[in-house]
């Protein structure tokens, strides 16, 4: 308790030392930017005054705040898709002033070059961030026509693909158990269906997703390698709508409408797939009789008290159902529940107030013979936020804040029936307190050069009751200890710098820097290729430590013909320790001892990464090049070598094109490339009991073959005819238009010819997969 | 829209088949290891014990017997050794041993200034209670299994290893279970060929032997290996020096049925 009680001292001094700095005379103009239409808030939308350089932009509730000096000023704001909005303003006070702006007419033509927003680009202190828009990607190509971020994401700079059709990704040469995936500020610890061939996101529920690939700022923690932060839509406040689409493999509906009239709207939106239709054209009865099959529901509502004070409340609800007859059945899903409040205390102070709520679960069950067990795990948090935002003067932002994160995960348990031949276990809850502060400054020093500097301190304690066990060196264990509730079994205590700059070399060129570190203190047990729902998480013990990620990177931007044309390139240098692998033939299934299964190493990941994106025009779209490494190294494994991550990709290529054919028809097409994963491929084999047995030696030291696809799409969207409330749109897709047959998975076996012979034979998933969706709106 | 129809008609038509295909690719060679694999039981004092080297991958299969092997056997009870002597395609052979329950025995293998020990302990046999045959239904086809029924002795490790032999083909390892998470439990293991399904009328011979943890642990691994692991590996062995391979001493039982066919029950 002493040292939390530092801790706090610690950061009230730090807020306050910036803030009577930093004080200064001037007025100050603030609200909320809406979109006319709906209603909804819009995040990341500037707002600049003429002939100065005073500019700043919404936050993630749509709130801005700019101090101006007394006199009359011309307030602009942009943001991309919507026609810019401007209004003169005489300020001799303070005044709260909030703007809707109207989306920009549907063609992209030149005309609307106008209300082309100044990309953030160049001036942006932030560095190793992708902001995406839902409608900007709604056209691109996806395999079975399901828009799917995950997959979307995994055509920017530094992200890798987990592998054909997957949801899953790895950012700059980290895991994939490093990304921090929120939804309305809850935490996803499952993003994927289907083993991910689908991701948990719902694109017509989602409004804005920013990903974070390095430079992350204060107020996220939690993940060593990634924040991908994405927002849910508020829903229509204007009227009430209802679209939806049919596809091949999955329907959607949203209904979104006011609660009352532009102070509150409420949205739901689900979808549920149906890939088991399939299964009725199977002769068995038993497959006949088997589900496959995933839903999910979001839903949101606000409700604006008075112009200071907005209510959120956010949820989200999916399950997977997968059944064999009624001899196993396997279901998984997440729920979150976010409740926040935005009060808004002075012109220049913004708080949220957020209480969260997250919990993954699976359940398998068998029955089968004389087995009859139900096993079942799950993970659960409840997380309590309180962020601010201060705009002391318009040089400088302010962001602090306190989080507490109480984490409860139960791990696989086996629950049988007496008359089962299996034994009921049941492994040992355990539960971590994750306890955050954090303080962030953007401050433009000069006109030139400009920084975001903060700090976060975690401070986490795994915590009662239970047994806990040291382990020796061989992982053995070797002495086991008995906590009470809530007693503290370990503490970590962590300081994670922050830090960003950017100087601006001239109109349109800046150079960034940033450095950050991250710290971990729950962990995914991966010993598979695909996501699986089973993976085991277990959080920081006295065995397994934080995983650290110290993260450097420098890049170049610039912007030309007249900000239509965005260019950058990244390099980043990436440090993690406290990795964590499996010892041979580890156990992780159903065991009391699974830390002493572990081995703990390092890893280091570089790389440098190109983007060009031509955001005007009838051609839009963007070509993104990766060159990387990834590297681990484990006493125990590969000799204590570094040997190559397996989603280590040396070259990473992605080209993304979308085509304004006519006014209804919209081309588009991605082609991607890239390095085969590092594998382990037998460099030996001999025969034991008449088996062909493969021998190994190097850690991932082949690869897979290198991987590309083009895939090609079609939209067709009438133009709205205004008498009719009523509006449909097509849209046409060829995933893996050549029909490149990519491994999914390579492996061996005897020649039949000559079983002296092995042969490699490698497992393609997809060929051509066509796919047509309708949607529909009114 | 009536269009539309057309068009959907036609996309619901498209293929979602995954395909299998020979490829070539690149595969490190790695030089010969030296391979053990001796695997003792009480069946017959007759025992076989095979050093051999393993084949670098990209080469065929074939002899590569070591044939200048020193190979013994020393009963720890006692300190007796029993000498394994060479019998040509790389099989050291030795009659007269007679392992007993319990009894911890160490291997010794030497070939030129190389040494490779291990240690196993034989363990008591655990009997079967009844012995059927069954046809099952997975994914559209029907299998047939033999099922060893039986009462696992609880509040103790067991690990239970199969092999199987179709008519005259040579014994294959068919299975290996421990009783994580059934001890004690009356218990049912379905045996079959994963490989060639066993079909009415062949002649099945299957051996099960209880065997040490580490000798579970050898073949756990192996057949955990598939090509979705992220990392396969090579088995745990107790073998020392780097060999590949396994020592097993284990108490085992050799089961007979002839003719087989469903809904008829048979015993050694």
């Amino acid at each position: 308790m002493h040292r939390t009680k530092n801790f706090l001292i610690t950061l009230l001094l730090l807020i306050l030392i910036p803030v009577t700095l930093l004080a200064q005379q001037n007025y100050t103009i603030s609200g909320y930017i809406n979109d006319s239409k709906s209603g909804e808030t819009l995040l990341n939308a500037t707002v600049r005054i003429l002939n100065s350089s005073l500019a700043t932009s919404t936050n993630a509730y749509g709130f801005y705040s700019i101090s101006v000096p007394k006199g009359t000023h011309v307030l602009r704001s942009q943001l991309v898709g919507y026609s810019a909005f401007e209004q003169t303003l005489t300020v001799d006070k303070n005044i709260t002033y909030n703007i809707t702006m109207s989306t920009a007419s549907q063609q992209l033509e030149e005309v609307t070059i106008s209300s082309l927003s100044k990309s953030k680009n160049v001036d942006n202190p932030q560095m190793g961030v992708v902001n995406l828009n839902v409608s900007e990607i709604r056209k691109l190509p996806v395999v079975f026509g399901e828009k799917d971020i995950l997959k979307t994401i995994q055509l920017l700079p530094g992200v890798a693909s987990g592998g054909e059709g997957s949801a899953n990704f790895y950012v700059r040469g980290g895991s994939g158990d490093q990304n921090l995936i929120l939804l309305d500020e809850a935490i996803v610890y499952n993003a994927s269906h289907l083993f991910g061939f689908f991701s948990t996101f719902n694109s017509d529920a989602i409004k804005d997703v920013n990903l974070y690939k390095g430079g992350i700022p204060a107020q996220y923690g939690g993940r060593a390698s990634s924040v991908l932060d994405i927002a849910m839509l508020d829903g229509n406040a204007k009227k009430y709508a209802v679209e939806g689409g049919i596809g091949l493999i999955a329907s959607r509906i949203k209904f979104d409408g006011p609660i009352v009239k532009d102070r509150g709207s409420f949205m739901i939106s689900g979808r549920r797939t149906y890939a088991d239709m399939f299964l009725l054209a199977s002769k068995d009865e038993t497959v006949k009789s088997s589900k496959l099959y995933f839903y999910d529901l979001n839903i949101k509502a606000n409700y604006k008290f008075d112009d200071r004070n907005k209510l959120f409340l956010s949820g989200y609800f999916g399950q997977d159902v997968l059944g064999y007859g009624d001899l196993f059945r396997f279901d998984w899903g997440n729920a979150t529940g976010t409740l926040r409040w935005n009060h808004i205390f002075t012109n220049k102070l913004f708080s949220n107030t957020s209480l969260i709520f997250s919990d993954f679960n699976y359940h398998v069950g068998i029955n089968n013979d004389n087995s009859d067990f139900d096993i079942s795990s799950r993970i659960q948090n409840i997380n309590l936020k309180q962020d601010f935002q201060y705009y002391p003067s318009n040089r400088s932002t302010l962001k602090f804040g306190v989080h507490a994160l109480d984490q409860t995960i139960k791990p696989a348990s086996i629950d049988a029936t007496d008359t089962s031949a299996v034994n009921s276990i049941l492994i040992q809850k355990r539960r971590g307190l994750d306890l955050a502060a954090y303080i962030s400054h953007e401050w433009s020093a000069t006109d030139r050069l400009k920084l975001i500097y903060g700090l976060r301190m975690t401070n986490f304690m795994m915590l009662g009751p239970g047994s806990y066990y040291d382990f020796d060196a061989a992982g053995n264990p070797v002495q086991a200890t008995d906590y009470k509730k809530g007693e503290i079994v370990q503490n970590y205590f962590n300081l994670e710098p922050r830090f960003s700059a950017n100087y601006i070399l001239r109109d349109n060129k800046s150079l960034k820097l940033s450095y950050n570190r991250n710290i971990q203190n729950l962990h995914q047990l991966t010993n598979s290729t695909s996501s699986l729902p089973t993976d085991q998480f277990v959080l920081s013990s006295r065995t397994i430590k934080p995983q650290i990620a110290d993260q450097v990177a420098l890049g170049y931007y610039q912007n030309f013909n007249n900000d239509r044309y965005e260019f950058s390139v990244e390099s980043y240098y990436k440090n993690l320790s406290n990795q964590i692998d499996f010892k041979n033939g580890a156990d992780l299934q159903a065991n009391e001892l699974l830390d002493g299964e572990l081995v703990f190493g390092d890893g280091r990941a570089y790389g440098l990464e190109f983007f060009l994106k031509k955001r005007a025009g009838k051609l839009t779209g963007w070509l993104s090049y990766t060159l990387s490494k990834s590297e681990r190294k484990f006493e125990a494994i590969n000799n204590g070598a570094w040997f190559n991550a397996r989603q280590d990709k040396t070259h990473n290529l992605s080209v993304v094109a979308m085509y304004q054919l006519s006014k209804t028809w919209t081309a588009g097409a991605t082609f991607v490339y890239s390095t085969g994963d590092a594998v382990t491929l037998p460099a030996g084999k001999y025969a034991v009991d008449n088996r062909t047995v493969y021998y190994y030696t190097e850690r991932n030291g082949s690869r897979m073959p290198n991987y590309h696809r083009l895939d090609l799409s079609m939209t067709y969207e009438p133009v709205a005819n205004k008498d009719k409330r009523y509006y449909s749109s097509w849209s046409f897709g060829l995933y893996n238009a050549y029909a490149r047959k990519n491994a999914y998975l390579i492996d061996f076996r005897d020649s039949e010819t000559n079983p002296n012979i092995t042969e490699t034979y490698k497992v393609a998933l997809f060929s051509l997969v066509p796919s047509v969706t309708w949607n529909f709106k009114f | 829209m009536r269009s539309y129809l057309y068009i959907i008609s036609l996309f619901t038509a498209f293929s979602l088949s995954s395909c299998e295909d020979i490829i070539e690719l690149d595969l490190v060679d790695a030089a010969p290891q030296v391979v053990i694999v001796a695997d003792i039981n009480d069946i017959s004092l007759e025992h076989e014990i095979s050093v051999f080297n393993s084949i670098p991958i990209s080469q065929e299969l074939g002899n590569s017997a070591v044939e200048n092997a020193s190979v013994s056997i020393v009963s720890l009870a006692d300190n007796r050794e029993y000498i394994f002597n060479y019998q040509g395609k790389g099989i050291y052979k030795n009659r007269g041993f007679h392992p007993e329950v319990g009894g911890k025995y160490a291997l010794t293998v030497r070939i030129a200034d190389k040494q490779f020990d291990a240690v196993s302990t034989m363990q008591p046999y655990v009997e079967i209670d009844s012995l059927n045959l069954k046809s099952k239904t997975i994914f559209d086809e029907d299998r047939i299994f033999v099922t060893f029924s039986f009462k696992d002795p609880a509040n103790e490790l067991n690990f239970y290893k199969y092999s199987l032999a179709r008519n005259s083909q040579p014994l294959k390892f068919a299975a290996i279970y421990n009783d994580k998470f059934n001890d004690g439990r009356n218990i049912q293991h379905d045996i079959t060929d994963a490989d060639d399904d066993i079909v009415e009328g062949d002649d099945i011979t299957i051996i099960r032997t209880s065997v040490d943890e580490q000798v579970y642990n050898y073949w756990a691994d192996l057949r955990s290996l598939n090509p979705g692991s992220l990392a396969p590996a090579n088995p745990r062995t107790n073998l020392s020096n780097g060999a590949l391979g396994y020592f097993s001493v284990g108490a085992a039982k050799k089961y007979i049925i002839r003719n087989v066919a469903i809904n008829r029950n048979s015993n050694d």
